[in-house]
């Protein structure tokens, strides 16, 4: 497995074949979106906003879909406007560009020093698996102590992609031919879960009474 | 004081109260502007986000209707005094049914502070917003304010400086620097892809206000020619009238040309928007009217079969024919509708048909004056065709090319179109639900705002 330099993305991003070709869409300034062996990525337009709610607080092993929903408000910025993000605070956003993984790359997102040194945290689920296809949700926290000023279409984050070492016929989508990539921030799934922590519970009720 | 007296006071207090009430709700979104005015789904939780500066939506519209509260409260004040002079009961029954209209005014006026909520917080993704913002600017001109408003009372509609009536109870000139144009979508429509097409079509009617496209039409040799017919249907109506019935000339003259003007009106956004869009505005206008009688005739639009036989013939010109055969059953069902002659049962829809008919050049070619830049052809779709399909196959949002151009907006549509209708089984069914399917509802959208912002980001 190596990271591909900026020859290396420049042929990726240039392929005939779809299937096979490292689709960064959007690119708005290829010369400076490529560097040297990774690709700026921009931040997008839709945010999710965590807000206080009424709920006790999150619990995957008890807690539908909604009310993950109900926990955050979608907020649309334009280009050229700005969104604050205070000290302490978290947003979702994504990416602008839709990507789209080849079976035979694989790709870590990671923040930009830039906005790392002012105390900004761009993604903290950095892994994109081969095949994933979508707009990226970045994870933005604050960890600053001034409040910093979110321009959707400024380079937040870069893409360091690897090579496999061969296609993976277990790429990410490949089940769902209806599945569609995200265009904006997903909120967690985590409720997903919640079949996994009741078998867990289940697994802690037979380690403390072995006969049941 | 008298019952005269004591009711004028309280009409104009009334009609005071309810426009002071009703300003300070603008008054608020003027003052909170950078915050509401950039947000959508924004809650009071997340205003501290939002950055200070020069707003951008609704701002127009929101100064006109301070401006339409402030003549109005002043005109209210103005009777108040003016009543004080009056001086028999004759004239103080006139002021006070003036001051009934007012209230009534002032209440009316009500619905528009939903407008402001709707500039606040934008029923559209920002895709479309930018699509309406590129098509009003070349089709209404730069000074042009339009809010889209998701209504649940009623289907696509367009007003254009709403606040006319307000300024002319008033008795203030009105004459806006900006154009403020309304646009309603359904509510349940506004994340459909019918969407697109229907604003461009609504967008036309903006335009026609603005630039008097339909006296453009109507100020041709045929559309005199049309307009003198008009007088001789309207006397060869009322001498048909049975013996002992009269007719009045003028008011006959009226109504024939008021339907007339208006079926050119439809026709000419019908015109406009497939110029912009190409196919993709007959399949979307189909998806909503087509499971209606095709015959219906109304007074403000022609039959939806001579609409379909104006733009298919518009659109063979253009060069779209042999796109649309490729999707057989839905082509030969248009081709079908048009060649079926409409029957009238009344002679006024007959006359404007026949009218409407004989102006179709006309219309076309005004309509193509217009759109100057924006119009769409066949041969800039092809070029883009096969890529376009490999992206939305693939799952892609098609904003732009390998060789990294922007896709047109055109394009993207058309192109989305084609692939719901497709992936539905290219018949008439797929083309009723071609709307929700995802690549037309999810993707579309996004391809529209990267499309938007490629094209402004390499500069004019």
């Amino acid at each position: 497995m190596s990271v591909l330099h900026w020859e290396g993305l420049e042929e990726a991003v240039k392929r005939d074949d779809l299937s096979e070709r490292l689709v960064v869409m959007p690119l708005l300034d290829f010369k400076r979106q490529i560097g040297p062996a990774s690709v700026d990525l921009r931040l997008g337009t839709e945010f999710r906003v965590l807000r206080r709610t009424e709920e006790s607080g999150l619990d995957p092993g008890d807690q539908p879909q909604a009310a993950v929903e109900r926990m955050t408000t979608a907020v649309n910025i334009e280009i050229g406007d700005k969104l604050w993000l205070h000290p302490g605070q978290f947003v979702l956003g994504a990416t602008l560009e839709f990507l789209q993984i080849p079976a035979t790359l694989a790709a870590h997102v990671l923040g930009r020093s830039s906005w790392g040194r002012v105390g900004l945290l761009v993604a903290t689920a950095i892994f994109v698996q081969p095949g994933f296809s979508g707009c990226l949700t970045l994870e933005l926290v604050n960890h600053g102590e001034s409040p910093i000023a979110l321009y959707p279409g400024c380079r937040i984050a870069q893409l360091v992609v690897h090579t496999l070492p061969s296609a993976t016929e277990h790429y990410y989508g490949r089940d769902d031919d209806k599945y569609i990539g995200p265009t904006g921030p997903q909120l967690s799934h985590l409720a997903k879960e919640a079949a996994e922590i009741a078998y867990l519970r289940d697994v802690g009720d037979r380690l403390i009474d072995p006969g049941t | 004081m008298d019952r005269l007296d004591s009711e004028f006071d309280l009409l104009a207090a009334s009609a005071g109260r309810t426009a002071r009430v009703q300003r300070d709700e603008v008054k608020r979104f003027l003052e909170a502007a950078p915050q509401s005015s950039r947000v959508s789904g924004v809650t009071h939780e997340v205003t501290d986000n939002i950055a200070e500066g020069e707003p951008r939506r609704g701002m127009a519209l929101a100064h006109h209707l301070h401006c339409a509260y402030d003549a109005l409260i002043a005109h209210v004040e103005q009777r108040v005094e003016d009543f004080k002079t009056l001086p028999d009961p004759e004239s103080k029954t006139g002021a006070l049914t003036e001051m009934r209209q007012m209230v009534v005014g002032a209440r009316n006026l009500h619905q528009s502070l939903s407008w402001l909520d709707a500039a606040a917080n934008p029923p559209l993704d920002l895709g479309t917003r930018y699509l309406v913002d590129q098509l009003t600017a070349t089709l209404v001109g730069s000074r042009a304010e339009v809010t889209v408003v998701a209504a649940t009372d009623r289907s696509y509609a367009t007003v254009t400086n709403p606040l006319r009536p307000v300024f002319e109870l008033s008795g203030v000139p009105s004459s806006p620097s900006v154009a403020i144009i309304v646009v309603f979508v359904p509510r349940r429509e506004q994340r459909s892809g019918l969407l697109h097409p229907l604003m461009v079509h609504e967008l036309g009617h903006a335009a026609n206000k603005q630039h008097g496209l339909v006296r453009e039409v109507l100020g041709t040799d045929r559309g005199r020619e049309q307009l003198s017919a008009v007088m001789g249907e309207a006397t060869a109506q009322t001498e048909a009238l049975p013996q002992g019935q009269t007719g009045d000339m003028t008011a006959t003259v009226e109504r024939i040309a008021t339907r007339l003007m208006a079926w050119i009106e439809e026709a000419l956004c019908d015109s406009i928007a497939a110029h912009i869009l190409g196919p993709t505005y007959l399949y979307s206008f189909m998806a909503i009217v087509g499971t209606s009688d095709l015959e219906m005739v109304g007074e403000k639009h022609p039959t939806t079969r001579q609409r379909i036989r104006l733009l298919l013939e518009q659109l063979d010109t253009l060069g779209w024919a042999e796109l649309m055969s490729a999707a057989p059953e839905i082509d030969d069902w248009f081709r079908a509708a048009a060649e079926e002659e409409e029957q009238y049962a009344e002679a006024d829809p007959a006359f404007c048909a026949a009218a409407l008919s004989s102006l179709s050049e006309q219309i076309v070619d005004v309509a193509t004056r217009h759109v100057g830049d924006l119009a769409f052809r066949s041969v800039d779709y092809e070029p883009l065709e096969y890529e376009i399909d490999g992206l939305l196959k693939a799952g892609i949002p098609p904003s732009q090319t390998r060789e990294r151009s922007s896709v047109g907006r055109a394009q993207i549509i058309l192109g989305s179109w084609i692939f719901a209708v497709a992936k539905g089984g290219g018949n008439l069914d797929a083309l009723a639900l071609a709307a929700d399917v995802p690549e037309l509802s999810l993707l579309l959208p996004k391809a529209l705002q990267d499309a938007a912002l490629l094209e402004a980001w390499r500069g004019p």
